[in-house]
């Protein structure tokens, strides 16, 4: 069933059409790339559990803007927001009901 | 059969409907994060346990993962201008910008084959025997070095089809929803690598 | 869309065809098939079970490793090579698009795809037990080490190890992944898009829902252990130390990897047949759905907290006990929407006009015996009591009273139900009546003594109980006797169902469009729906669950009749 058809009476949305905005797409990137950077530096300089800190929070920053702009999420209906959350929450669970029995046992009490 | 179907659509919902491929797409995308995002966590999981392994991870190439990383954060961005220029069906632009994203893929995936030559050259393979010694468990670091960027590699290369599929019908001026379908697969690999390079390669 | 103009060959038509009926039909008769194989595993262990060391009919003595592979596959097969085609991907494949009023999913080819990759997983599975060392024997669960080092002698060579058992099955598993999720991304695509003009989300039909989250619960959790799956795979096949503590990995890993699927796929196989309860019981009490609304959002919570309780079955793990304690509370409160659920399903029963018919028949059946599965599943919530119970006979009876009737009496309520539409058929009503009770009192003979053998302390998966005092002694004997007897009567019961089944499509009464008198909108469509299943695609004005309505001359009033009509 092609989409893009589209009869008199009924407007079928479909991605031909522009149904948002664009972002200023060399904005982000260039954030991006900005970031990326960053992470970079400060592996060297920081202290080490600051560095990781900061590592992994660009890492989350460059993923919201990826997430965001590139794939416009921000433009879509919120059953879109509800996938991405429900992903979340899934992971968020998944990682600490096993982070105490992986992490938190020593290990020659494993072997 | 008096009616073709499309004009029974119920579009005017309160569920906002999404068009079909792109919400076929969202939904692969959601199912593929969740198998990535599994296997990372059960890396940091180890990753966290073994603190050694920081040394493991020394052996990587910071440079090439920081390059590969570059790489992927700008064929994301070719990939959208190629979705803007859908809006103008400009077919010229269109297949250009995707050519780089799908050059971007292919240079990506020489660099791995670079990064892996070495490493396993020095003998750090998947299962590593020559580490498996006692009580160093260096070894388990590169299982799932392997793993994860295989796998990723993987989705590198079923990516560049993707893209290249859509770019082909794209140049006739057909199909051209699927030049966004093909790119947010792709944003999806860029987003794993985002997560990939430091766990992988800063993190020591 | 013109359906009317192609003629298509056999092959096209039959066999890849991309019609959702036929591929409805095909994952139906395909789990059908794989019940027999599962059926017949179960009778050959059951029959050793009861009279150790005797030759089995039909089958031979049975070896102890034999023992372990069928009881691993029996496992398998019933739950993803037999619920999973037949409730998942059966039911939403007849019943999603003709019962939103639209013509076919919105991927056909897609659809078609997923079919026989799902036929494929179920040929290499079959195929596991003819490799050298046989089916993998394990446990379903096939817990590491024992599926990486213990079972298969790891073989250094590749190959061999490719081909073990218990690679076969993890391949299998992981191909049945890929077409479920293939077939799960065409219903929730249909179902948000497809609908029919006029039908919000609220009048949609609660198997409808019910089958959607169960997919959306499908496809979030099975993830890691695609991974996990992988990382099992290259244990096995490429000795890598993934699961090996030797080598920095852990076992624990694998279950809480497997168990954060498996505890939310038993609610995916549970909610399709509640969706059909939810459909038949209105029909024959003439009643609406009581409070409608509030079950799907109960369905919605219940999908939430099934990520959240997992490693209730790791009690005895050897996990964290604080953790123990938290997914013990939440086992505990997820029983309370599905309380929810079934209370509404009697609350729909009360002071309607109860009509006994074959359908409502499997219903009612189903919701007495699942009650007690899902009580005795509240003891094993419980980390105390399960400590005692994990691995005994409790735990296997506990599971057979919740998944029998969800898989069996569920799929019963809507063969009966549906098959006119489907065939233009009817079925032998006296058949299926001695089918129903046959099934019943068979089921219950066989499982309910097992409760009692589980409470003695009898271990599942042991081929030889005779060094264990504690049950090898009377009664337990005697109840081993009679769940084998009731189980081989069971098999042969579903005897009467084939033959109502083959000589109804043969030669059974024409059935009329409507005979259950039901509101949604396939009883609107042909019986034996056409290609396209409608021919003016209909619009819907009003809920699926207008019965009875006191203000109506009409005893109900179907979806697509406008007010003005009614």
């Amino acid at each position: 069933m092609e989409l893009g058809q589209n009869n008199d009476n009924v407007v079928i949305p479909d991605t031909e059409h522009d149904y948002h905005g664009h972002p200023n797409y060399e904005k982000v990137y260039f954030s991006l790339l900005g970031l990326f950077l960053l992470s970079l530096v400060v592996g060297f300089t920081v202290s080490p559990i600051l560095a990781v800190v900061m590592i992994f929070a660009t890492a989350v920053w460059k993923t919201a803007l990826v997430v965001r702009n590139f794939m416009h999420v921000k433009y879509e209906p919120i059953l879109i927001w509800v996938g991405v959350a429900a992903v979340i929450f899934c992971l968020i669970s998944f990682f600490f009901g096993i982070y105490p029995d992986i992490t938190a046992v020593h290990r020659a009490v494993a072997q | 059969m008096s009616q073709t179907h499309n004009e029974q659509h119920a579009f005017s919902l309160p569920i906002k409907s999404v068009p079909q491929g792109r919400l076929a797409m969202w939904i692969l995308i959601t199912g593929e994060l969740m198998i990535f995002g599994g296997l990372i966590c059960c890396y940091i999981f180890n990753r966290l346990r073994y603190p050694e392994w920081g040394e493991q991870a020394s052996h990587t190439s910071t440079f090439f993962g920081a390059l590969n990383t570059a790489v992927l954060l700008t064929s994301s961005y070719t990939v959208v201008k190629a979705h803007q220029a859908v809006a103008k069906a400009d077919t010229r632009k269109i297949t250009m910008w995707l050519s780089f994203s799908i050059l971007g893929g292919l240079l990506f995936l020489i660099n791995k084959s670079i990064e892996y030559s070495r490493e396993i050259g020095e003998g750090l393979t998947f299962t590593s025997p020559h580490l498996q010694k006692g009580t160093d468990v260096g070894s388990l670091f590169w299982s799932f070095y392997y793993i994860m960027t295989g796998l990723h590699g993987v989705h590198v290369i079923v990516g560049m089809i993707v893209m290249f599929v859509a770019m082909m019908q794209a140049r006739k001026g057909k199909n051209l929803h699927r030049v966004e379908l093909a790119g947010m697969y792709w944003h999806m690999v860029d987003l794993i690598w985002i997560f990939l390079f430091p766990l992988l390669y800063i993190a020591k | 869309m013109d359906h009317s103009t192609h003629q298509l060959s056999f092959w096209r038509k039959y066999v890849f065809s991309t019609d959702h009926k036929t591929i409805g039909a095909q994952y139906t008769i395909t789990g059908l098939t794989m019940a027999m194989v599962g059926g017949f595993l179960a009778y050959v262990f059951r029959y050793n079970l009861a009279f150790p060391g005797d030759s089995i009919p039909l089958f031979g003595h049975l070896l102890p490793q034999q023992y372990n592979s069928f009881v691993t596959c029996h496992g398998m097969i019933m739950v993803f090579w037999v619920a999973m085609p037949i409730l998942l991907a059966g039911f939403g494949n007849f019943l999603i698009p003709i019962m939103i009023g639209t013509d076919d999913m919105a991927f056909p080819i897609l659809n078609m795809m997923s079919f026989w990759i799902f036929f494929l997983s179920a040929i290499v599975l079959l195929a596991s037990f003819f490799v050298p060392g046989g089916a993998f024997g394990g446990g379903w669960t096939m817990y590491p080490p024992l599926s990486t080092n213990g079972y298969v002698d790891r073989d250094p060579n590749f190959l061999k190890a490719l081909f073990s058992g218990a690679s076969m099955m993890i391949l299998a598993v992981a191909l049945e992944f890929v077409a479920m999720l293939m077939g799960g991304i065409n219903f929730v695509v249909t179902t948000i898009n497809k609908r029919a003009k006029g039908m919000t989300p609220f009048r949609i039909p609660l198997v409808i829902w019910f089958i959607n989250i169960a997919t959306v619960i499908f496809m979030f959790s099975v993830g890691p252990l695609v991974a996990g799956a992988f990382m099992l795979l290259f244990d096995i096949v490429l000795g890598t130390g993934f699961y090996d503590p030797a080598r920095g990995g852990d076992p624990i890993l694998f279950q809480h990897l497997f168990w954060f699927f498996g505890h939310p796929e038993v609610y995916v196989l549970l909610l399709p047949s509640l969706g059909v309860l939810g459909e038949i019981i209105p029909v024959f009490s003439r009643k609406p759905l009581f409070a409608y609304k509030k079950i799907v959002y109960l369905a919605i919570l219940s999908a939430v907290l099934s990520v959240v309780v997992w490693a209730h079955h790791q009690f005895v793990a050897g996990i964290d006990p604080r953790m123990a304690t938290f997914f013990s509370i939440g086992t505990i409160i997820i029983s309370i929407p599905f309380a929810g659920i079934f209370l509404s399903f009697i609350a729909t029963l009360w002071g309607g006009s109860i009509k006994p018919t074959l359908p409502m028949m499997w219903a009612l059946g189903f919701i007495g015996l699942f009650l007690i599965g899902g009580m005795t599943g509240l003891f094993l919530g419980s980390n105390t009591f399960d400590i005692y119970a994990h691995d005994t006979y409790f735990v296997v009876a506990h599971f057979h009273y919740t998944l029998f009737p969800d898989i069996f009496f569920g799929f019963f309520a809507a063969f009966y139900f549906w098959f006119p539409k489907f065939t233009g058929k009817q079925l032998k009503e006296g058949i299926g009546k001695l089918h129903f009770w046959l099934t019943f009192i068979f089921f219950n003979s066989t499982f309910f003594l097992l409760f009692f053998n589980g409470l003695t302390g009898q271990h599942r998966r042991i081929f030889n109980y005779s060094m264990f005092s504690n049950v090898n002694r009377e009664p337990y004997i005697t109840f081993e006797k009679i769940a084998t007897i009731s189980a081989i009567c069971l098999i042969l019961s579903q005897l009467l169902f084939v033959y109502n089944f083959i000589s109804s499509l043969r030669s059974g009464k024409k059935a009329v469009k409507n005979p259950w008198n039901s509101a949604t909108l396939e009883w609107t469509a042909d019986s034996v729906p056409p290609h396209g299943n409608f021919h003016t695609y209909p619009e819907v004005y009003r809920g699926p669950y207008e019965y009875s309505l006191p203000n109506s001359s009409s005893d109900f009033i179907p979806q697509d009749v406008p007010n003005e009509i009614a």
